[in-house]
């Protein structure tokens, strides 16, 4: 409770409040949007779709270039889409997931020892010796470069969608 | 409004796209540019290329003279047969750079210096280290001083060309061990220097030592005369000297480059009565450094290995038998490398060490060795008197020679380092007092080229001159023969000063403690064809009391000699002829040879007191068991237990009340039993001299051996008990004891174990370095000779030939060893496996 001998000084309502606090304001009404009218452009899922697929298939063939931000540049391009921002981050989660997925297992195919690969990489880096901690930590490095390029993109292309 | 956070989100976004990719493009400090790292098509992992299984494939290598054949095992045991000396040596390079190449990396780096520069600040205290102590000053004389046209020069530059044609293989491929992609630090070009080096810190692990340090810490804390008394020259019981003499005395011979200035020096040979603070002070500083260094090896700390033969009628075929296991520290992947080398005049097989062009332990067509370390002392302190850049030496001020370093440090500033060197060697500390070291270590030393002179070696003379030059680190050569000979020789540097010197404490630097000479090689530990047809060392003191030459205390630093009892016992005991079978056996065996002289003891002492109803079942135990430490061995656990109380209660009333700053060197200081000497000296005093004054209390209460053993043994039980629960029946030695084969790397989940184990530091099974131990028989190997049809070896390490975790030659051999197989070594000159390696002469551009 507030301090009744300073009702109405500085710091008065420091220590509590002189009543229960009422029912919360009545929020402003939301802009009508006729059911009729066009929404803004969010892209299809096929588009999605096939956009994911050509990202997985860009970052995995730049893997193989050396080239690691691949992923980056796939997700400042996702960024910049049509699509809503949960779907820009999760095309871009999604595409780095497969195109380095399938990186990682492509040597595998020909008999390469990935999975003792991944743990003496995990084990290597100080984390618990599972291949799949390795495996997961390479993913979320592509995810992590994907995920803020979708961010930036976004922030800057905000007037123009 | 709304438009200032719109900026500010783009400023935000920026700011994180910017670091994530700073981040993971360029690292931070220690944390590696994890982007091209973990790439997923370049990065750590292309070294799964490196796991695949090896398949049969032709190479081309730049430098070859002619085609080379390597032929592997299944399990990976390679055997190299060239035209020439030259091409062995580079085709060997070429195969060690190809399996080890991180561990070679490492190792170099270690000794020269450059691990900071790998692995962070953590490791500068270790390059600071090393580069202060002088490894790479030594290596970089000794490259120096090696005629270039001589036959180990030609090994060291082949072997370099090999090394460096696998490095420009790799480099291209991208197929980097994960180490090195993993930190973006990748090796440059091998040098010969680089595998001087790696030669200079096998002598490091095996013969440096700090013991002088510790006696001045014993001698400030517990006195003189006490210290003398228990960590005396000469150990109190019984020894087993491989050379029992008689022994002459000869002339000393001037140590290295000493011939023109050797001799007596002017300047003080006394010292003062007591240690005083500053001399204190210097060697806990010191000390303290070494016990943080991140490698154990830095300084010798266990004792090692075994290696004995038998001929004549103790073995069972005409000819001799020889065994050999040196025990080391153990990891994955292993200091050794197994491999056979062919050329011709060239006939050699038994274990390499990764980075250098030799085998150390295994055969010729005609003779074989091992070698076990001679644990004399070779490390000696000096107190220096300085003035400012000065220090005073026979008679004169002088200038000290100064070395300055850069010291690479990864995600830090580069660190510079100054090394004041005087006429014994490097400063060491100048805290306290200015202490400097003479390490024989220092002393350039062609191993190398005792080695190859080894390689061609028919008989016991040849093999003895051929070691002649072998100065460092002092080794015992077990040899044996196809004609049936057998012998031993300890080849190495024993540095002599005037008697008047302690050299177990650091000495007056002024001159008249200088190193007056060695012990000339005609009178080094030596023996050949024994009338008892058995000759083995264990580390023990390899001459018995009467030699003439001082080698060294109890402390610094010979075995106890208990697993050298157990071998002799063995050998001259056997109840039939010694067979390759036995000899394994003898190498397996948990035979603990102080339980065995001790227990008797402490059973006398228990007859007839009052005991509880667990002790009684303990004492019921301890009666019926045969001094094997196995691992399911109830009276074993009991038995060790007994003697960490045994030792503890005896000493450690003493240490408390001098105040023994144990925190200063916990290994070298505390009452373990470590500590060799006092566990000799319970021995003696519990055999022969029960009423010792060690065993009362400092108070001035008497006790007796048997009082002693009575309360340690109660708390023995009570400390098992509680600890382990149960009965005595349920307990075992493998509940409290186990062995584990760390990654040399120190990452987790890449080495193998812990697992419950026997063994102790006594059993000639041995098990080194504490309840979880890491320390043991490094390479077991047992070879048969005779006549006809000549050499045949036996062998397995526990590790595996490649250092890729994802190798199936990676720890492969560990459930050999450690079930006690062994597999064939490969002859020399014949194929090893169907799986082949045709190098080819690369033409001109490689």
């Amino acid at each position: 409770m507030a301090d009744p001998k300073r009702l109405g000084k500085r710091g008065a309502y420091q220590l509590g409040q002189l009543r229960a606090p009422g029912a919360p304001p009545p929020r402003p009404p939301t802009p009508y949007r006729p059911t009729f009218a066009s929404r803004p452009p969010r892209g299809s899922f096929a588009r999605w779709l096939v956009a994911c697929a050509a990202a997985a298939a860009l970052t995995g063939v730049a893997a193989g270039y050396g080239l690691w931000f691949a992923p980056f540049v796939i997700g400042v391009a996702a960024g910049a889409g049509p699509w809503r921002a949960r779907s820009a981050v999760a095309l871009v989660v999604l595409a780095t997931a497969a195109g380095w997925g399938a990186a990682l297992a492509w040597p595998a195919l020909s008999g390469a020892p990935d999975g003792a690969t991944a743990r003496a990489v995990a084990a290597l880096a100080g984390l618990p010796p599972y291949a799949g901690v390795g495996v997961a930590g390479t993913l979320l490095v592509g995810a992590c470069q994907a995920v803020v390029a979708v961010w930036l993109a976004r922030a800057i292309t905000y007037r123009l969608r | 409004m709304r438009n200032l956070g719109r900026t500010l989100n783009i400023i935000a976004a920026a700011c994180a796209c910017v670091v994530v990719l700073a981040l993971l493009g360029f690292g931070y400090k220690t944390i590696p540019a994890l982007g091209p790292a973990l790439d997923p098509g370049l990065g750590v992992w292309t070294s799964a290329e490196g796991g695949e299984p090896v398949r049969s494939q032709t190479l081309d290598l730049a430098g070859l003279q002619q085609p080379v054949t390597v032929s592997f095992s299944k399990q990976g045991v390679a055997s190299i047969e060239a035209a020439t000396d030259h091409d062995v040596f580079l085709a060997l390079g070429y195969v060690h750079a190809e399996f080890r190449l991180a561990e070679m990396d490492e190792e170099r780096r270690l000794g020269e210096g450059r691990l900071a520069q790998l692995a962070g600040p953590s490791d500068l205290a270790s390059d600071k280290f090393e580069l202060r102590l002088g490894l790479l000053r030594t290596a970089q004389q000794e490259w120096a001083q090696l005629p270039k046209a001589s036959p180990a020069a030609q090994a060291l530059l082949a072997y370099a060309q090999g090394v460096n044609d696998d490095l420009a293989r790799v480099r291209a491929s991208g197929q980097w061990p994960a180490a090195f992609s993993l930190a973006g630090v990748y090796p440059g070009p091998w040098t010969p220097v680089d595998s001087l080096v790696i030669q200079g810190e096998l002598t490091q692990e095996l013969d440096f030592t700090t013991t002088p340090l510790d006696y001045a810490l014993l001698e400030r804390s517990l006195g003189a005369k006490r210290t003398m008394a228990w960590f005396p020259v000469i150990a109190p019981d019984a020894q087993e000297p491989y050379d029992p003499g008689p022994y002459a005395r000869l002339a000393l011979t001037p140590l290295g480059t000493q011939a023109a200035g050797g001799g007596p020096k002017t300047g003080t040979t006394a010292r003062s009565a007591e240690i005083t603070a500053g001399e204190a002070r210097a060697a806990a500083a010191l000390l303290a450094e070494v016990s943080h260094l991140p490698d154990q090896n830095q300084v010798h700390e266990y004792p090692e290995s075994n290696a004995w033969a038998a001929n004549g009628p103790a073995v069972q075929a005409k000819g001799a038998l020889l065994a050999g296991d040196p025990h080391l520290p153990l990891t994955l992947p292993s200091v050794w490398y197994e491999a056979a080398l062919s050329a011709p005049g060239l006939d050699v097989a038994g274990v390499t060490v990764p980075g250098v062009p030799a085998v150390l332990i295994g055969h010729n067509e005609h003779i074989a060795w091992s070698l076990t370390d001679t644990q004399n002392q070779a490390t000696l302190f000096y107190e220096e008197k300085t003035r400012g850049d000065q220090y005073y030496w026979d008679g004169a001020w002088r200038t000290m020679q100064v070395v300055h370093y850069e010291i690479p440090v990864r995600g830090a500033a580069t660190v510079r380092l100054t090394v004041d060197l005087t006429v014994h060697g490097p400063i060491m500390t100048q805290a306290g007092q200015t202490t400097s070291v003479d390490w024989m270590g220092n002393v350039p030393s062609p191993d190398l080229a005792s080695a190859l002179a080894v390689y061609h070696a028919t008989d016991f003379a040849q093999f003895k001159a051929a070691l002649a030059t072998w100065y460092a680190p002092s080794q015992n050569f077990v040899y044996a023969d196809t004609a049936g000979n057998i012998g031993a020789i300890s080849p190495g540097y024993y540095p002599q000063v005037p008697a008047a010197c302690q050299p177990w404490l650091p000495m007056s630097g002024t001159g008249g403690c200088d190193v007056t000479g060695v012990i000339p090689y005609a009178a080094v530990p030596q023996v050949y064809d024994p009338p008892s047809h058995v000759v083995a060392t264990a580390n023990q003191r390899p001459v018995s009391a009467a030699y003439p030459y001082y080698i060294g205390t109890s402390a610094n630093f010979f075995d106890p000699g208990y697993r050298a009892a157990t071998i002799y016992n063995a050998l001259l005991t056997r109840p039939a002829p010694l067979t390759p079978a036995s000899f394994a056996a003898l190498q397996a065996s948990l035979t603990d040879q102080l339980a065995v002289r001790l227990v008797p003891k402490l059973l006398t002492a228990l007859q007839g007191t009052r005991l509880s109803s667990a002790e009684r079942n303990a004492l019921t135990l301890l009666g019926t068991w045969h001094d094997s430490m196995t691992e399911r061995s109830q009276a074993a656990a009991l038995w060790w237990t007994f003697l960490g109380y045994y030792l503890s209660d005896t000493f450690q009333p003493w240490w408390t009340h001098a105040r023994v700053p144990v925190s200063k060197d916990s290994f070298g200081l505390d009452v373990t039993v470590n500590q060799v000497s006092l566990v000799e000296d319970l021995e003696a005093w519990t055999l022969h001299d029960p009423a010792n004054p060690a065993f009362s209390l400092p108070s001035g209460r008497p006790r007796t051996a048997p009082q002693v053993m009575r309360t340690a043994f109660a708390s023995a039980v009570g400390h098992l008990a509680a600890t382990l629960g149960g009965t005595p029946a349920s307990w075992a030695w493998g509940r409290l004891h186990s062995r584990a084969i760390p990654a040399l790397s120190g990452a987790g989940g890449l080495g193998y174990g812990p697992r419950a184990a026997g063994g102790d530091p006594f059993t000639p099974d041995a098990a080194d370095g504490g309840p979880v131990s890491s320390d043991g028989p490094s390479w077991r190997m047992i070879v048969t000779l005779s006549a006809a049809p000549g050499i045949s070896a036996e062998g397995v390490y526990p590790g595996g030939q490649s250092e890729n975790p994802a190798s199936p030659w990676y720890d492969n051999l560990v459930p050999l060893w450690w079930d006690g197989a062994y597999l064939p070594v490969p002859a020399p000159g014949r194929p090893a496996g169907a799986l082949t390696w045709i190098l080819d002469v690369a033409g001109p551009g490689g």
